[in-house]
């Protein structure tokens, strides 16, 4: 019999970097102990990121660990998750990282449905170049980069990846790991892409978001039916409180799974190559 | 048709724009900063440069930072119509590539305007889709400053290191290496006239290395934002033709058929061989307005004796090399130094002229190449046919020091090396 792992067995020798206080800590530790509660065995894990602070993150894993380049850590995901199905695939970034320079790659990850876990902390802000206006900031926010206010409104990523049909869409805050690591844990035994938003503070380059803010504004999803998109929407767009917990999850064929159905159909009927090669004469 | 476009003189009046600008300098200055600073203080005086674009990361340059902190402590705020604005803005996009399109619009739609990024390694290959397009695009008044770094090789690493500026070498751009302060800050001034020349129109892509010269600060001297003015004002035109218009008079980018794209590429190599002469009759005007050298395709030391083992090198650390040759001819060793400023278009003719007596050159690659080396290939070719040995060393790669232990054994190693070997160098060891 498997001995039961212990959190240690999903730690590497590195320790981690990040600002004193930076909320990335408590991601980590989510993850940890998602991989614990599965007794995953981290040789059959993989993690990638992107670049900024969140971008670490694999560093920190005993996991087979990706830091891809800015923007491309869900391609990058999709592709380990297709040529090794066997493998637990984890994506990891930024909110800079995600919905700008990689924006365009989470809705077609969302609507191919791949069996990968993305997991975006959000700090309002480009964290590792100091503070300058990011995707989610929101409008009139001061930063760095625009002292007299944001002139741009920001994204709301949950209700964004809603609109984009992925299948388990979640919120959680890294200051409670407890419960992220439960959030982690459904979008990793969820079968198709998950996407997990995590408020996530910077405390050294966003002094407006905070963990005290983040608590004075959240509160946990109760009594929520996850089945229900429009409720999913309407809680992600809720302007009196940013709600905490499973805003979505639907059960759907995941990629593979369809790319198996149509494999076994088309291997059925296999079409004759020289008649193939006539369409083109 | 006018194949260079028609030019539409009342489209844009260019002279409030002029009368705008509110110059951070009245007189020449001695300062103290790092590159990005000199860089981004010479960006700022320019009265044609009224938006810098950028995105902040992949990896960060401070180059736009110093821009936005002096538009944000409002150094340019000026009355218009009774109302306080800004002369020069930032614009912060979402991605490199969003930064590249985004100067295509601005360039083409105010051609006597300079526009401008900065940007480094990876942030440069996102944009490689459009600054393909750029280099034959006409559009001489964009200029990208490339902060060299390894991060565009593997792994991830952010000193200097020109592999970024040698994987961009045939995109069109006219690219000028950088070392000091000084250097960054008088080539920023200098190569928009040479890319918005009428004859040359090509978008410019002056560089530097990351850490060493963008990181670390040294005295310079600052110039009048009016003298800055009368050099470029007489050098740029009032009005710019565009060649890049495809059919008609105003159409950029259309879809053509191999006979006329063969054509343009003829006029486009037609553009980038006038670069030459046109540099050299800048850098001549140049040095007459401020009295300091302009770009030079490549700087030359200990060459006038004709030494018969030369070290070919760029970049900071020929510093260390110039230092190191210089006490070795004391002690009687004649050697020469040439260090490259002009990647694109490559000074080979020039090259070939100044090494003809050399028997040996050591050529020393800080990019890592699968062959000889990227300057080692371009060198090589420039002295073809000459009966000289030339060997290559990769040294410094990644950004790492090259110290004087691994100059002397470079230079000890031209003795040894077959023509066409190649060592990589690092504390005076050979790997």
């Amino acid at each position: 019999m498997q001995p039961q792992r212990t959190a240690n067995d999903y730690k590497s020798d590195l320790k981690p970097v990040w600002c004193p206080g930076c909320g990335d800590f408590g991601v980590l530790k989510g993850v940890y102990e998602a991989m614990l509660n599965l007794q995953l065995d981290p040789d059959k894990v993989a993690i990638v990121s992107g670049i900024g602070c969140s971008g670490r993150l694999p560093y920190f894993t005993k996991c087979y660990s990706f830091h891809s380049v800015h923007g491309r850590s869900l391609p990058t995901a999709m592709g380990i998750k297709l040529a090794n199905p066997e493998l637990t695939v984890l994506a990891a970034g930024g909110d800079g990282d995600g919905f700008a320079i990689g924006g365009g790659h989470i809705p077609h990850v969302a609507r191919k449905n791949i069996d990968i876990t993305y997991i975006v902390m959000d700090n309002e802000i480009y964290g590792l170049t100091k503070g300058q206006v990011a995707p989610t900031s929101p409008l009139s926010q001061s930063y760095s980069t625009a002292p007299f206010g944001n002139l741009e409104s920001g994204i709301d990523p949950v209700a964004l990846v809603l609109s984009y049909g992925a299948t388990y869409v979640a919120r959680g805050f890294s200051g409670d790991p407890g419960m992220l690591a439960e959030l982690i844990q459904k979008g990793i035994e969820h079968k198709g892409f998950s996407f997990i938003h995590v408020l996530s503070p910077c405390p050294t380059f966003n002094k407006v978001v905070t963990f005290k803010s983040i608590r004075a504004k959240t509160q946990a999803v109760h009594g929520h039916d996850p089945t229900d998109l429009r409720k999913a929407l309407d809680l992600a767009l809720d302007s009196n409180a940013i709600h905490l917990g499973v805003f979505y999850q639907m059960e759907k064929k995941s990629y593979n799974d369809r790319w198996q159905e149509v494999w076994d159909q088309a291997s059925q009927k296999p079409g004759n190559l020289e008649d193939l090669l006539q369409r083109y004469a | 048709m006018n194949p260079y476009g028609s030019i539409f003189p009342e489209v844009l009046d260019l002279e409030p724009l002029r009368k705008k600008h509110i110059p951070l300098y009245r007189r020449q200055e001695r300062i103290q900063m790092d590159g990005n600073g000199a860089a981004a203080i010479a960006s700022l005086q320019f009265w044609r440069a009224p938006i810098y674009a950028g995105f902040p990361i992949t990896p960060s340059t401070k180059w736009l930072e110093m821009i936005s902190t002096y538009i944000n402590a409002g150094r340019f705020v000026v009355e218009e119509n009774g109302r306080k604005v800004s002369a020069k803005r930032v614009k912060l996009l979402e991605a490199e590539h969003a930064v590249a399109d985004y100067l295509v619009g601005a360039a083409a739609a105010c051609r006597e305007l300079i526009f401008m990024t900065a940007t480094s390694s990876v942030g440069l290959d996102h944009m490689t889709e459009t600054t393909r397009s750029l280099g034959a695009s006409g559009l001489g008044n964009v200029v990208l400053i490339n902060v060299y770094r390894a991060t565009a090789n593997y792994p991830l690493c952010i000193e200097g290191d020109p592999s970024d500026a040698f994987a961009h070498r045939d995109d069109g751009w006219i690219q000028v290496v950088c070392r000091g302060k000084q250097q960054i800050y008088d080539t920023l001034i200098q190569l928009p006239v040479v890319g918005m020349d009428p004859r040359v129109l090509i978008p410019t892509m002056p560089g530097y290395y990351g850490i060493k010269d963008s990181h670390r600060s040294e005295p310079f001297f600052v110039e009048p934002d009016s003298k800055i003015h009368e050099f470029q004002d007489s050098l740029i035109p009032w009005r710019c033709p565009l060649p890049g218009l495809i059919v008609g008079e105003t159409a950029m980018g259309n879809c053509v058929t191999s006979a006329h794209f063969q054509g343009f590429k003829w006029e486009q190599k037609k553009r980038m061989d006038q670069v030459l002469s046109v540099l050299t009759a800048s850098s001549k005007k140049f040095e007459e307005v401020f009295g300091r050298p302009g770009i030079v395709p490549f700087e030359a030391y200990f060459m006038e004796d004709r030494p018969p083992r030369v070290l070919v090198a760029m970049g900071p650390d020929a510093g260390t090399a110039y230092e190191v040759i210089r006490r070795r001819r004391k002690e009687g060793e004649r050697l020469g130094l040439v260090v490259v400023r002009l990647l694109t278009p490559f000074p080979s003719s020039l090259l070939r002229e100044a090494l003809k007596s050399a028997g040996v050159i050591g050529v020393v690659n800080n990019a890592f190449h699968s062959e000889r080396g990227h300057l080692t290939a371009l060198v090589s070719e420039a002295v073809s046919g000459l009966p000289i040995q030339t060997t290559g060393f990769f040294a410094g790669l990644g950004g790492a020091d090259i110290s004087v232990r691994s100059w002397e054994k470079m230079i000890d190693l031209l003795s040894v090396l077959k023509p066409g070997e190649s060592r990589f160098v690092h504390e005076g060891e050979v790997l």
